[in-house]
């Protein structure tokens, strides 16, 4: 966690960014000035989140089939997607922004396809 | 160094050179480079046939392709048996022996190098190499696959064999293909039957227990008219190595195919056994048996094209898989709108032995001819404990008990496989592999046991 | 009609030829109101502002609005699929997204303006609705619900059985608890286009413990020229439930193809059953293109019958998520595919629970150049141990020019699930009709039998008018079967 995974002035509203942090794929969005990350990995099947996808209101959705993650508790809006992502802890600092991917804040398993 | 992605016009002419290949050939390798250029690797997601395995994730083509080295493999099985056969070992990418007995020599059976024979024999090769292959985009899957089009242009030692018409050998022509060194290995095989002609053809796929290598084989056979034909190919990889096969045969009229393939080494094997009914009255039954092992990745996808009337197709895969291992079963058949009178079977049974074991399947069946019969079935599960309680109540030890299941349920693909040293080959190695799990992890399901109680 | 030259006892289904053949050449040759009688529409084409007209039109709350937007974005982001049924012909920009009737919703039959009612009395309606054979009538015609009626003791019970846009208005929180949760809106290209642009469909809640016993029953219809038909229905039964919906569809024959793009959502919750029935019959030139899937719940179960006889080219999967232990999905599909037509169809289950079952059961018969594919899939989650799931796909050609296919994909991450495949291909042996022929019975009607033969198991299941409109289509379309 000693440097920043990403630079806050870099980062678009709105728009998904992926970040790989100690091997971890990760999907950063910045809304106005809140920085939240979840696992890129759609707990559906194995498809990038920030890759292609939209953020809507406070979730992700994946391009693939459409499930929404919510940035705060990971969880899908929908199917096909039944489990929710892990979320992590974001700390700003300045304009680093460092993701901590050792556990999930949400509890929610890492997935494995 | 040259990879599988680097090729390059010099390096093949130079390598086709080398070799003195005749000018018809290196002009081949290099119309098939340029087809390289235009594809691009396989996608899972844009590919259908490739939908099962991860190209990109499990496979490395960045490796270095090599160009012998080495001399040394194990011993053929059929060594161990008392028959005189051919042999042609082809070791890191390089022919390094080759020898036929007098008998078959008599006979005029020629087993020999590749581009040498591309010379001397010309009128035989050119029409056949690449037959399979070059031309023909759908036998393959969707579109051509750059995969086989790189062999193409690039195999670095092959072998011909041709088995003139009316020539009926007794004993097999053993090919093997060993790879000793890591990198990337482009073995290429081509054979012909002549009509009525009757031969069978082993491969052996081994490597060096650390070796970490990708084999990119071509095998293709033309059997015409009422040849028979018996492929037996073997993958006793190391764990390291990853296998792509395209073995395909051209079964012309009359003629009767039987392709046996014992998969139980490697780590990622993507193995097509494939054939061509193009002549009426063509037989082909592929049969394939697999045991999957923790790390492994088999892919297989038999595929059966009735291009003509009244043939026949009879395909059997059956496979176990114990720890975290993968299989996949794709068995495609294809009946043309003329192929009346086709009668087409197809049978694949996975058991799963432990836990972390998946065995998926895709059988898919493309009609286009109403005057035929065919069918297929697909099933997977576990050991049934009703089985197991037999031979145990009758005071056979469990671990005993399941090793008789398990064996007993390959015999049914060799039911009438006499080739020599075969069944014994294939089955000692399900034995070395069942002798070596913790059966204590096997599972079993006890759920036709619920039936019978609640009967 | 065919001719036969022995002169032996005359079948019933030979004396009742022409009454039968009057019947279906009505129904089959249908009939075309006129075009004009309509009250708004989008125009042809689709853009943003043409889906936020609809919303407006429709009073719909800001969410829905939003919702449909969203959807249209994904919608014009999505590529065509790659794979399936060839979609090369549909003209998007002549399609008219969004067409509404001038009628007000009626209150009973009689209400209806003239040539609506007698459009559905060729349908036969009044006559079942005076039977009270139907508990309640959705009828469609074009984008709009003229006409909806439910059973008083229905209405007693809690059943809720409205048009969707009503279930929207009326029961808004427990709409949104639903809607779009099992098919999001960017699960494919053409759920992404229905969620933007649907109208009318049903909506459907069968209270905690309440069983209808009568099947719930929708017309629907496709009448104006390049109309594209975009229905949403959602159902759901609430534990231990029971509901039977059965939706049926005919439509006239025109020259320009139409588009036919359903959404339809189910939850079964615990111990809830539900059972959807559908006979599509849509004229060959409707490419349909439909999503249709359930959730079921702990000890719930789920029936999809699925038949698919008209339209150019169906691409139509049901689908059963197996989400609770113990949970049950069958689909029983039957597709016929006639000269131009391609039934690409099928069924997908998805074990996501322990203990769970699926069976699928799918027969299809191509005649002339017609194009049967079964396409299904059974996928077995990690986790969801004792799973079973048997599937079955009989295909019968019957022309040499006749064309089928089975792609069936099993995906097994459980190791104890046991899962069993067969699929056979067959044509009508000759062996059988000289067998009959021999009997006195003509070619036609010897094939129409064993046409009806193979597709009993499936058919015996349908609501009984449904199988009498089956065995009259089987007997028209075996004209001629023998070539």
């Amino acid at each position: 966690m000693s440097e920043a995974h990403a630079r806050f002035s870099t980062l678009e509203d709105g728009r998904p960014v992926r970040v790989d942090v100690d091997g971890v794929p990760v999907c950063l969005v910045r809304t106005g000035e809140k920085v939240r990350a979840i696992h890129d990995t759609c707990s559906h099947q194995q498809w990038s989140l920030a890759d292609g996808g939209t953020v809507w209101g406070d979730g992700v959705e994946c391009s693939l089939h459409g499930s929404t993650f919510g940035l705060d508790d990971g969880r899908p809006s929908s199917l096909p997607a039944m489990q929710p992502v892990p979320t992590f802890e974001v700390t700003i600092d300045g304009d680093a922004v460092t993701v901590d991917t050792s556990s999930a804040l949400n509890g929610a398993p890492f997935p494995d396809h | 160094m040259t990879s599988l992605t680097t090729l390059t016009e010099e390096a093949l002419t130079g390598a086709s050179n080398a070799a003195d290949e005749p000018t018809w050939l290196r002009d081949r390798r290099l119309a098939a480079y340029k087809r390289t250029l235009d594809l691009a690797w396989p996608d899972s997601r844009a590919d259908e046939f490739w939908r099962s395995t991860p190209f990109a994730q499990r496979l490395d083509v960045e490796r270095e392709i090599v160009v012998g080295g080495g001399s040394v493999s194990p011993a053929s099985f059929t060594a161990d048996l008392d028959v005189e056969v051919a042999m042609a070992r082809i070791v890191d990418g390089a022919l390094v022996e080759v020898t036929v007995p007098a008998a078959m020599v008599a006979q005029g059976v020629l087993v020999t190098d590749l581009s040498t024979a591309a010379a001397e024999h010309v009128e035989l090769v050119e029409p056949a190499l690449g037959a399979l292959t070059s031309s023909n985009t759908e036998g393959t899957g969707s579109g051509a696959d750059r995969t086989i089009t790189v062999n193409d242009a690039a195999w670095t030692a092959g072998v011909f064999i041709h088995v003139p018409a009316e020539v009926e050998l007794d004993t097999p022509i053993v090919i093997q293909v060993h790879a000793e060194t890591g990198g990337a290995h482009l073995p290429r095989v081509l054979a012909v039957l002549g009509h009525h002609a009757r031969a069978s053809v082993y491969l052996e796929h081994t490597s060096g227990a650390d070796t970490d290598a990708l084999v990119d084989e071509v095998v293709e056979v033309i059997a015409h008219d009422a040849a028979q034909l018996d492929v037996v190919s073997f993958q006793q990889w190391g764990s390291h190595v990853d296998h792509l096969a395209l073995q395909k045969v051209q079964a012309h009229r009359d003629s009767r195919i039987r392709h046996l393939s014992v998969t139980v080494g490697g780590r990622t094997v993507r193995f097509l056994p494939e054939t061509d009914l193009v002549g009426p009255g063509a037989e082909t039954r592929p049969l394939g048996v697999y045991f999957a092992d923790e790390g492994q990745w088999f892919d297989l996808q038999p595929y059966v094209r009735h291009l003509a009337p009244h043939a026949t197709s009879d395909v059997l895969f059956k496979g176990a898989l114990q720890g975290n291992s993968r299989t996949v079963f794709r068995g495609n058949i294809f009946v043309d709108k003329d192929a009346v009178g086709t009668d087409t079977d197809e049978n694949n049974k996975s058991l799963i032995l432990t836990e972390g074991a998946r065995a998926d399947a895709t059988p898919f069946l493309e009609i286009e001819c109403s005057d035929i019969v065919a069918g297929h079935g697909s099933a997977t599960g576990q050991i049934d404990a009703l089985q197991l309680y037999y031979l145990t109540s009758r005071g056979i030890p469990r671990e005993e008990a399941l090793r008789l299941i398990v064996t007993g349920f390959f015999r049914e693909v060799f039911g009438d496989v006499d080739l020599p040293g075969v069944e014994d080959a294939a089955l000692t190695e399900i034995d070395e592999r069942i002798a070596a799990a913790d059966l204590s992890r096997f599972q079993v399901n006890d759920a036709s046991l619920k039936d019978h109680h609640d009967e | 009609m065919s001719q036969t030259e022995i002169e032996l006892p005359v079948s019933d289904a030979r004396r009742n030829q022409q009454a039968v053949a009057q019947d279906l050449a009505e129904y089959k040759f249908g009939w075309s109101d006129r075009d004009d009688g309509y009250a708004f529409t989008s125009g042809r084409g689709l853009t943003a502002e043409g889906v936020a007209a609809i919303s407006d039109r429709k009073n719909e709350p800001t969410w829905m609005r939003d919702l449909r937007l969203r959807a249209f974005q994904a919608y014009e982001r999505r590529p065509m699929p790659n794979w399936g049924a060839d979609l090369s012909d549909i003209h998007f920009d002549d399609i008219f997204y969004y067409v509404e009737a001038s009628e007000k919703q009626a209150n009973s039959w009689e209400d209806l303006p003239p040539e609506i009612l007698e459009t559905y009395e060729k349908l036969g309606i009044p006559q079942a609705e005076r039977e009270r054979l139907i508990a309640g009538v959705a009828a469609q015609y074009e984008s709009t619900v003229l006409y909806h009626k439910v059973r008083e003791d229905l209405e007693q019970e809690g059943v809720i059985f409205l048009d969707t846009d009503a279930g929207l208005q009326e029961h808004e929180d427990l709409f949104r608890e639903h809607f779009a949760t099992i098919i999001p809106p960017n699960d494919n290209k053409f759920a992404a286009l229905n969620t933007a642009v649907w109208s009318g469909g049903s909506f459907i809640v069968i209270p905690e413990g309440v069983k209808v016993d009568i099947p719930l029953q929708a017309y629907f219809r496709i009448n104006k020229q390049n109309m594209g038909q975009f229905e949403r229905t959602l159902i759901i039964a609430e534990p231990g439930s029971y509901v039977h919906y059965v939706e049926g569809c005919t439509a006239p024959i025109y020259s320009s193809d139409s588009l036919h793009s359903a959404v339809v959502e189910i939850i079964v919750k615990e111990g809830a059953r539900v059972r959807y029935t559908t006979i599509q019959n849509w004229s060959n030139n409707v490419y349909n293109l439909v999503t249709k899937r359930a959730v079921a719940e702990k000890n719930a179960t789920m029936e999809w019958i699925d038949g698919n006889i008209g339209s150019k080219v169906t691409m139509k999967y049901p689908a059963v998520w197996l989400t609770g232990e113990g949970a049950k999905g069958e689909v029983l599909s039957v597709a016929y595919a006639n000269d131009g037509q391609h039934q690409d169809a099928g069924a997908k289950m998805v074990h996501a629970a322990p203990y769970t079952t699926s069976n699928i059961l799918s027969k299809s018969i191509s005649k002339g150049t017609g194009r049967t594919s079964y396409r299904g899939l059974v996928q077995i989650n990690d986790g969801a141990h004792h799973a079973r799931s048997a599937v079955k796909c009989d295909a019968l050609m019957l022309d040499d020019t006749s064309r089928t296919d089975t792609y069936p994909y099993m995906e097994i991450e459980q190791e104890d699930a046991t899962i069993e495949h067969e699929a056979t291909v067959s044509k009508v042996s000759d062996d059988q009709l000289f067998y009959m022929q021999s009997r006195g019975i003509d070619e036609d009607e010897a094939t129409a039998m064993i046409v009806r033969g193979f597709i009993e198991p499936i058919a015996r299941e349908l609501p009984m008018e449904y199988s009498v409109e089956l065995n009259r289509l089987i007997a028209l379309e075996m004209e001629g079967a023998i070539g």
